[in-house]
């Protein structure tokens, strides 16, 4: 098995080879993503509407153990995945950059909510940032108000394709 | 209870009957002792309230004070109304007798009226920002308030 194949790759008889013999033949940050991407550990922000939604994407009827993202941390030291669900407050700031400096890298920040994306209502208020991208490098930006938790599977899922991109299906001889 | 306030303040408090709480306009250099003998004498022991009002060349201080002891159904009679005392005090000299002596309650609501309307509560055991982080500068809830900077953005850059 090879990680994002090229044609090099399936024509080299020596990666078909080690294919034959179930090696896998992969960098190994390629491996790494590969887990990494199927399993965030999320440590979640939020005030109050988004986070009831993240409650309902936890429980049965939704259940994102399904995509192995269930591992919510309570540490940021456990935590690769730093959930924005709600405005960040001037007040409130230093402690999100303080927490998110403590997650061990590589780590990624998603923006969930209108509120996280732009400030939403308060993004004209004298103590709310205009939206966590104002203090934090944000990878996935999922609107809505509050987020369904469908919607949170999208935003999960298309970071799962940036942290590991899909190879496709690759069939020799065929582009 | 009526007379006997307007009798031992003179001229400085108006008191008007209410449908839901009766009103005092008091005068606020006799806000703590006019709240000392409505909590001994009249057992108002709990200050449910305390905020202000921008009303332009004036500041107006609001407690609402209620009697839990006698806030029964039964004796909600007129002496035992809750109470409803506003003071007002300049705009230049916003400043006004903590309560925070007589009404625990009274502490965090100070603070939130100092750092939202920049009242400044003598006596007050620790009168600092409660909401708003240490150093934002202004008070926001004051009328004439203007946020001349925006919040920072990284977007612009």
């Amino acid at each position: 098995m090879v990680l994002e194949k090229t044609e090099a790759d399936t024509n080299d008889t020596a990666v078909r080879t080690l294919e034959s013999q179930n090696i896998i033949f992969a960098s190994l940050e390629k491996v790494w993503n590969w887990g990494r991407s199927r399993s965030f550990w999320p440590l979640g922000y939020g005030c109050n509407c988004c986070p009831i939604e993240i409650m309902a994407a936890g429980a049965a009827r939704f259940d994102i153990a399904r995509y192995g993202y269930e591992v919510f941390r309570s540490s940021p030291r456990q935590a690769d995945l730093l959930i924005i669900a709600g405005p960040i407050t001037l007040k409130m700031a230093p402690v999100v950059q303080r927490l998110y400096e403590q997650m061990p890298a590589p780590k990624w920040v998603l923006a969930m909510g209108n509120c996280a994306i732009s400030g939403g209502p308060f993004r004209d208020g004298y103590s709310v940032l205009p939206g966590a991208d104002s203090m934090l490098p944000v990878d996935v930006y999922v609107p809505g108000c509050p987020v369904r938790p469908e919607a949170l599977f999208h935003g999960l899922l298309e970071l799962k394709n940036k942290v590991s991109p899909p190879c496709g299906i690759k069939i020799p001889g065929i582009k | 209870m009526m007379n006997d306030l307007s009798g031992h303040f003179p001229g400085l408090l108006e008191i008007t009957a209410g449908d839901i709480m009766m009103q005092i306009a008091a005068e606020p250099g006799i806000i703590v002792e006019l709240c000392d003998i409505l909590k001994h004498r009249y057992g108002y022991n709990y200050l449910a309230n305390l905020t202000a009002v921008d009303q332009g060349e004036q500041f107006e201080i609001v407690y609402h004070l209620y009697s839990l002891p006698k806030n029964k159904a039964e004796l909600n009679s007129y002496g035992v109304q809750p109470l409803c005392i506003k003071a007002r005090i300049s705009r230049e000299l916003p400043e006004i007798d903590s309560l925070a002596s007589l009404f625990a309650t009274a502490d965090w609501q100070e603070r939130e009226v100092y750092d939202l309307m920049g009242i400044m509560f003598r006596n007050h055991p620790g009168l600092a920002r409660i909401l708003l982080p240490e150093g934002f500068a202004g008070h926001p809830l004051r009328k004439d308030y203007r946020s001349d900077e925006k919040v920072e953005t990284r977007q612009g850059d």
